[in-house]
C-alpha cells in the first residue's frame, strides 16, 4: 500500500516527468526559465494549483456531471490560479512582474488539466494529492534546472548572484528564446539517456528483461 | 431507475452554478485580504526610493503640464521641502524591448540626484543591464539648466558632456531609459523654471 503511494509520488518526478518525459507545458517552460528564480517561482505556483485542483476535483468527482466535467474542472483550476495571482501580486510583486502573462496562463497549462482528467477524476483524494505534489515537484525541478543552466551560460550568475567574472564571457543567446530551445532539447536528451541507462541496469535479470519486452509489445 | 431529461439538465446546471458560486466567494475573500491599493503603493515605493516623507506635487493645475514629451511621459510627481527643494518623478520611456519602462527620478535643487527602476520587464541579463546603478550613474549629478537640451544616447565612447553611452546589447532599453530621463528633465524645465522649449 505504502509502496503504491510512493510510486504515485515519484511517478511525476522521474518516470513521467511532465517537462522531460511527457513534454507538457512547454510554453511557460521556455518562456520563464531565463533565470533560475523565475523557473522556481513558476514551478511553485503550478505545484500549488495542481495540488489544490487535484484534491478538489477528486472530492467532487461524484458530484460533477460527466457531460460538463471539463467546464467544471476549468472553473476550479481558474479559481486557484487567480488565488495564486492575487497572493503573488501582494507579497512577491517582482516575481509577479517577471512571470507576467504566464501566471494567468497556468489555467490552460496542459499538465494541470491532464492530471485532473486522467488521475484526479478517478482516484481517491490522498492519491490525487500525492500525484499533484509529485507532478508539481517534477515540473518545478525541471524548470529550475533549465533556469540554472540558462542563467549560468547566458548571464554568468546563479540565482541572481554573479559568479566571478563569468558575466563577461557569457553567451547571451542562452537567455534568448533560441537558447531556451537549445538547452531544453539538450537536457531532454540527457535526461532520457540517463533514464534509459538506469532502466537497463534495473532489468539485468533475463526473466525480467523478457517480461518487460512482452509488456512493451 | 432512469431520470427524466429535465431533471438531468437541472442538476447539471445546478452543480455548475454552485461550483462557480463557491469559487466566486473564495476569490472575493482572497481579494479582500490581498487587495493592493495602487496609489498608496506608488507613494510607498517613491518614499522608499527617496528615503523620506513625500507630499503629492501641489500646484493649481496639478503636475500635468501642457508640455508634450517626445518619447516619454510623466506619470506622477511628488515633492519634499526637507533639506532643499526635492522632486521625485515617476517617468515613462518609450522604445523599450517590451514597450515602455518606468523609472523613479529624484531631482534636488535642480540636480539629478538619483535614478531607480520603477517598473520594467526587460530581458534579464541583457536589457536589465540598462536598469542597473552602473548605467544610471551616467545621468546622475547633471544640473538641469534652462538651455539643457536633454541627454543624447551614443554607442561607444562619449565625446560631449550631455552624451551617455548605451549599454552594448541593450540599445533599446538604453534608449527607453534616456527617453524617460529626458521627460523628467523637460518636466522640470517647463514647470519649475517656467521655461517653454
Amino acid at each position: 500500500m505504502n509502496n503504491k503511494r510512493l510510486n504515485i509520488l515519484t511517478n511525476g518526478v522521474v518516470k513521467s516527468n511532465p517537462t522531460f518525459r511527457l513534454v507538457l507545458g512547454t510554453c511557460p517552460t521556455l518562456a520563464v526559465t531565463t533565470q533560475a528564480i523565475n523557473g522556481l517561482a513558476m514551478g511553485a505556483a503550478v505545484t500549488f494549483v495542481l495540488l489544490c485542483s487535484n484534491v478538489m476535483i477528486s472530492l467532487l468527482k461524484r458530484v460533477i456531471p460527466d457531460r460538463v466535467r471539463i467546464p467544471a474542472f476549468v472553473v476550479i483550476i481558474a479559481t486557484f490560479v487567480t488565488v495564486v495571482q492575487m497572493i503573488m501580486r501582494r507579497y512577491m510583486s517582482s516575481l509577479y512582474d517577471a512571470l507576467g502573462v504566464f501566471l494567468p496562463l497556468i489555467v490552460v497549462n496542459c499538465i494541470i488539466l491532464a492530471r485532473a482528467e486522467a488521475f484526479a477524476s478517478c482516484n481517491p483524494v490522498l492519491d490525487s494529492a500525492l500525484d499533484g505534489i509529485g507532478m508539481g515537484f517534477g515540473f518545478t525541478l525541471s524548470l529550475t534546472f533549465i533556469g540554472i543552466v540558462r542563467e549560468l551560460l547566458g548571464a554568468g550568475s546563479f540565482f541572481g548572484l554573479p559568479i566571478g567574472s563569468l558575466g563577461n564571457i557569457s553567451m547571451t543567446v542562452f537567455i534568448l528564446p533560441a537558447g531556451g530551445f537549445l538547452v531544453y532539447g539538450t537536457l531532454m536528451a540527457l535526461v532520457n539517456y540517463l533514464t534509459a541507462l538506469a532502466d537497463n541496469r534495473k532489468y539485468v535479470h533475463p526473466t525480467h528483461k523478457a517480461s518487460e519486452k512482452e509488456a512493451k509489445v | 431507475m432512469r431520470k427524466s431529461l429535465g431533471y438531468e439538465i437541472f442538476m447539471t446546471a445546478l452543480v455548475l452554478v454552485v461550483i462557480a458560486g463557491v469559487a466566486g466567494a473564495l476569490l472575493g475573500f482572497v481579494n479582500s485580504v490581498t487587495y493592493v491599493d495602487e496609489s498608496k503603493l506608488l507613494t510607498e515605493k517613491a518614499e522608499a526610493f527617496f528615503g523620506g516623507k513625500l507630499d503629492p506635487y501641489s500646484s493649481p493645475e496639478g503636475f500635468m503640464a501642457e508640455t508634450t514629451y517626445d518619447h516619454g511621459d510623466v506619470i506622477d510627481v511628488f515633492q519634499s521641502q526637507k533639506g532643499g527643494e526635492s522632486y521625485v518623478l515617476i517617468v515613462e520611456g518609450e522604445g523599450a524591448y517590451k514597450g515602455t519602462l518606468r523609472l523613479l527620478v529624484c531631482i534636488t535643487n535642480g540636480r539629478i540626484e538619483k535614478i531607480a527602476k520603477y517598473e520594467a520587464n526587460e530581458t534579464p541579463g541583457l536589457g536589465s543591464k540598462a536598469l542597473e546603478e552602473s548605467y544610471f550613474k551616467q545621468y546622475c549629478g547633471k544640473v538641469i539648466t534652462p538651455d539643457f537640451k536633454g541627454f543624447a544616447l551614443v554607442k561607444g565612447e562619449t565625446h560631449a558632456p550631455d552624451e551617455v553611452s548605451a549599454v552594448s546589447g541593450a540599445s533599446k532599453s538604453s534608449t527607453a531609459v534616456t527617453n524617460a530621463v529626458n521627460a523628467a528633465v523637460k518636466w522640470y524645465q517647463s514647470r519649475i523654471k517656467g521655461v517653454a522649449r
